[in-house]
């Protein structure tokens, strides 16, 4: 009989097994563990110093972005504005009863006081619904206030913490602001914006990029094919960049009852209305409504999902 | 964890992926899952080692990971085995029985089971596994022969037999990890005993478990294993077919397989189109659906015919009554159950997952290395090792040490 050595395995269970202490044994694993504890010290020191870091910019942030309208400077004598009779003219759905609102107190006009006015216009300003707010004095005691408003083209839904008034308006230069006076009717026919790189700055948000896109997408819906605009629920901004500038993989999409997501390219709207309104016809005059997905941003091709069609025009 | 429980590891090294699950079975003789690890599999071919460094790396990644993950070291590790190392065949061991009475003894069944084992193995190859298929009392199938009377025992086997040189090559992995293989179980054989229930097992039911590189088989009749083995294709080979029928790369024609991909060709396919991206962005282009179609349409037929050919006559509706059962990544692509109905010309159905797995553990990529799991539980519970101190006092590990040998 062969020496136990020198005998062939017959099973697996033959077959000799030496547990090594390789690279990943456990005595390694200790040591590695015991590395660790500087790692770990040092990546605490590491994230503390990040963290102090981005708190610091963000107080930075804030300083430089406080609102103007603090530098107004009230006089201990003063009276309301109501003392004043306001002039109102606007393009817009501002009133009287809002400009009094937002200015200051003021002193009576028989003190002939030294009125900041521009510093005023700013204050008016600042909410973002005013675009330029332009104030004169007729004496003795009139004040003339001219507002150019800006326009909303959709509309945020927004969680409290982000803002009290839970809806927030963009306008089409990407002001967004919390809209005062409109109609429930204006509001509700908006379109919603979703996928929004909202930004704050202190109170207030900065400018949303690409908005002028979007703007002049939604304002040739609304002009050249009204079906379609009447039928948006949704406008969304993830397609577009965090810059304002216009890549060639950029893409506005919109949502829909009917169209149930449109993609566009950010630029020649009118040609990618009127190929989607020859689409949304024929599909409608053959029952295939409503559409999943229609592609018009290629110039060249169409791309169109639906229930039932799943073709390329 | 209690002084008593045992922590066990079950590890699947698929071609695709290292799978890693860690059990803590309790004195009461339950199982708990405790952790998990994966890693993407490297230097793997079809189940064999094909590069050691990389296979170790990623084994030894999905060990480390399961371990950091149940917070503990594994005691000991099941090993599945998958690949065409793999082969079965069928033996039968015969005695006289010799009681004076006729009454089969204990020995009987031994000596039995020694002659159905004793056949020896071409050079270079061992057994992997000896799994019991049935008894015979006079020709009579008994299900307890111990105590039967008659004249002449036979025990049946299915032997799965295995190429050293693999199977070596994965147990010096394990080893390098610092772990001993406790068990080597065939991927297959692990998956179908969760999978098919027991009256299923009864009847007749065929389960196959289509992975990455292969497709592991095991047929059951009367309650016991008939046929176990290893089929050298699986789900890569469709993506393979994809790639180069349709000019793409081997990403995307995953991609396409698991988004787009039919097993089935029908006539609206002549119709469709399917995109190659999906992001309708540039380099996203149409491909016909019915090419896509008809290249996995032929290689799971393909697929099919070939265990056709393995398991012949006994893949009849009156041997599995309860049909197939599909499981494993490949059988998540869409019409492959009506492609292995009409070439196996038998009712089948994805497996589904037992009730007792975790949720993230319910997919049938999980199924092989839930029921290594399960197989270390019942070998558990078969060992009265269980119930010995796990390790020895400190005296006992000192002076181990100073011998160099192992603690117990």
């Amino acid at each position: 009989m062969k020496p136990p050595s020198e005998q062939r395995p017959e099973s697996w269970r033959d077959l000799e097994q030496s547990p090594e202490r390789g690279l990943f044994n456990r005595p390694t694993r200790r040591k590695r563990r015991s590395l660790s504890v500087p790692r770990a010290l040092g990546a605490v020191l590491t994230g503390t110093l990040l963290l102090a870091s981005v708190l610091g910019y963000l107080v930075w942030q804030s300083s430089i972005n406080e609102p103007l309208a603090m530098q107004v400077e009230i006089p201990a004598e003063g009276r309301p504005v109501a003392n004043w009779s306001l002039a109102v003219h606007t393009d817009g759905v501002l009133n009287a009863e809002w400009v009094k609102a937002q200015l200051p107190i003021l002193p009576p006009p028989e003190v002939r006081p030294r009125l900041n006015l521009s510093e005023m216009a700013r204050l008016l300003e600042y909410g973002g619904q005013v675009e330029v707010a332009r104030i004169r004095r007729e004496h003795p005691a009139t004040l003339v206030v001219e507002l150019q408003e800006r326009s909303p083209i959709a509309r945020i839904r927004v969680a409290p913490q982000v803002h009290p008034g839970e809806l927030l308006l963009i306008a089409d230069d990407g002001t967004v602001y919390a809209g005062a006076g409109y109609p429930q009717a204006t509001l509700h026919a908006l379109p919603g914006a979703i996928d929004v790189p909202l930004r704050r700055a202190g109170s207030q948000f900065l400018p949303l990029p690409h908005a002028g896109a979007v703007a002049s997408l939604l304002r040739g819906a609304q002009a050249g094919f009204p079906e379609f605009y009447r039928d948006l629920r949704w406008v969304s901004w993830k397609g577009l960049g965090q810059a304002e500038t216009a890549e060639a993989t950029h893409f506005i999409e919109t949502h829909g009852r009917t169209l149930e997501r449109v993609r566009f390219a950010p630029y020649g709207f009118s040609s990618q209305l009127q190929r989607l309104e020859a689409i949304t016809r024929l599909a409608d005059a053959e029952g295939r409504l409503p559409l999943l997905f229609v592609d018009v941003s290629f110039p060249e091709s169409t791309v169109v999902r639906g229930w039932q069609l799943h073709a390329q025009y | 964890m209690k002084a008593h429980d045992k922590i066990v590891g079950a590890l699947e090294m698929g071609t695709q992926t290292v799978k890693v699950l860690v059990g803590e079975v309790s004195s009461q003789r339950a199982l708990n899952i405790i952790g998990r690890g994966q890693a993407a599999a490297q230097g793997m071919c079809k189940g064999q080692v094909a590069e050691p460094r990389k296979a170790a790396e990623a084994v030894h990644a999905a060990l480390l990971a399961a371990e950091k993950s149940a917070g503990t070291s594994i005691d000991e590790l099941y090993v599945a085995q998958t690949g065409p190392h793999l082969s079965g065949f069928s033996g039968l061991g015969s005695v006289t029985i010799q009681d004076a009475q006729g009454r089969v003894a204990q020995s009987d069944l031994d000596r039995a089971a020694d002659n159905a084992k004793a056949r020896a193995l071409p050079e270079g190859t061992i057994y992997l596994h000896h799994i019991r298929t049935g008894y015979w009392v006079d020709g009579r199938p008994t299900v307890a022969p111990l105590e039967a009377s008659g004249e002449r025992l036979e025990i049946s086997y299915w032997h799965i037999q295995a190429e050293q040189a693999p199977v070596s090559a994965c147990l010096k992995l394990v080893n390098a990890y610092g772990l001993e293989a406790r068990d080597m179980i065939l991927s297959g054989l692990a998956a179908g005993s969760i999978l098919a229930l027991d009256h299923e097992k009864q009847k007749g039911v065929l389960v196959l478990d289509l992975g990455a590189g292969g497709t592991d088989y095991v047929l059951y009749h009367q309650g016991f294993v008939r046929r176990a083995g290893v089929i050298p294709v699986g789900g890569d080979h469709l993506t393979n077919d994809l790639s180069l029928g349709l000019r793409v790369s081997w990403k995307h024609a995953e991609s396409l397989k698991l988004r787009d991909g039919y097993a089935r060709v029908s006539p609206e396919d002549r119709e469709r189109q399917v995109m190659l991206v999906g992001d309708l962005m540039i380099g996203d282009r149409p491909l016909p659906q019915l090419a896509v179609n008809q290249i996995l349409q032929a290689r799971v037929e393909e697929i099919f015919r070939l265990l056709q050919n393995k398991l012949g006559s006994a893949l009849s509706t009156a041997a599995l009554p309860a049909g197939v059962l599909l499981t494993g990544g490949g059988s998540r692509l869409r019409g492959i159950c009506e492609v292995a109905e009409n070439v196996l010309g038998l009712p089948c159905r994805a497996a589904p997952m037992p009730a007792w797995a975790l949720p993230e553990l319910q997919e049938p990529e999980s199924a092989t290395v839930l029921g290594l799991l399960h197989y270390a539980l019942k070998d558990q519970r078969s060992d009265d090792r269980l119930r010995a101190p796990r390790r020895g006092g400190w005296l006992s590990r000192v002076t181990a040490l100073l011998s160099d040998t192992p603690a117990p």
